[in-house]
């Protein structure tokens, strides 16, 4: 139950990043926890980070305090999905 | 106020999205503009003070100025519907009396969080006391817009009133309640600002028979 609970929060937050920022699907799906994100994809500016969290909370249904964001969430796609199943699961 | 499009059909007066979503979504509104005229829908898009050709500075432009510039454009234009995208929609309720359509409408607290947090994020400096400090100290550039501390409070304490004959639509993969929806992207997202025919030809298509 729990896993699958995880594997729908890694569903949302792929599909998330690829409506945001118009990232091709099979390329999302491409994505491990070592993918760079924040800097080293062009679609990914400040502007659509703030837009790309605002999505994930939407769909998550959760709510992400500023003290709680750090950059360091955003450097990997693994740093971003342990954060957001931290907070859509606890 | 930049108009477009044919005499003798619908007048429409678009309220273009607030600050950084204005720069993002200027391609999709003009291939919006040139594509409603071919339906025979003649389009008015106002420069809100302080943005586009205005001269004011927008540090000196209250969310009251904004409101009383969409009313003006509204006569001036002599309008018969009112497109408002994003941001824009907190705007539309100063015009009462014409059918509204609203595109992907944005409550003002949301927009003002997320132009803090890119900022935040570029900027070490702009820790949480000078987050804070938006709402009620001098103007802060935030997406390359000095907005001043009355401007950020108003903003961030806008929500979307309801309109009478206000037709919302937002996109499929958006939340929130929607008369229409159609496919595409939030380009307002987009770093690279770029346009989508598409998704211009949709938007188009959903409003030009809903304002006849």
């Amino acid at each position: 139950m729990a896993t699958e609970a995880a594997d729908k929060v890694e569903e949302t937050l792929r599909a998330a990043l690829v409506d945001v920022l118009g990232l091709d699907a099979s390329e999302v799906a491409g994505f491990d926890g070592d993918t760079e994100l924040f800097g080293a994809i062009p679609e990914l500016d400040s502007m659509a980070v703030a837009g790309l969290l605002t999505e994930i909370e939407d769909r998550l249904d959760i709510w992400i305090e500023d003290d709680e964001f750090e950059a360091e969430m955003l450097e990997t796609f693994g740093n971003l999905l342990a954060f957001a199943k931290e907070k859509a699961l606890q | 106020m930049m108009s477009f499009g044919p005499e003798g059909g619908p007048r429409l007066l678009i309220i273009p999205p607030l600050f950084e979503e204005l720069n993002r979504t200027r391609k999709l509104l003009s291939d919006l503009m040139r594509t409603l005229a071919g339906s025979d829908v003649a389009t008015h898009l106002p420069d809100l003070p302080g943005t586009g050709e205005s001269e004011t500075l927008l540090s000196d432009v209250s969310w009251s100025d904004w409101r009383h510039a969409v009313r003006d454009a509204a006569q001036e234009a002599d309008a018969t519907a009112i497109l408002a995208v994003r941001g824009g929609c907190l705007l539309d309720d100063t015009v009462q009396g014409i059918r509204h359509i609203r595109f992907s409408p944005v409550a003002g607290k949301r927009l003002i969080r997320d132009l803090i947090r890119a900022r935040s994020l570029t900027d070490p400096d702009f820790d949480g006391d000078a987050q804070k400090s938006v709402f009620d100290e001098g103007s802060t550039n935030l997406g390359g817009y000095p907005i001043a501390a009355d401007m950020a409070r108003a903003v961030r304490d806008a929500e979307l009133k309801s309109a009478d004959d206000t037709i919302t639509i937002r996109l499929e993969s958006e939340h929130g309640d929607a008369d229409v929806t159609i496919e595409g992207t939030p380009l307002w997202r987009r770093a690279e600002p770029s346009g989508s025919p598409e998704l211009a030809t949709r938007l188009a298509d959903a409003i030009a028979d809903r304002i006849r």
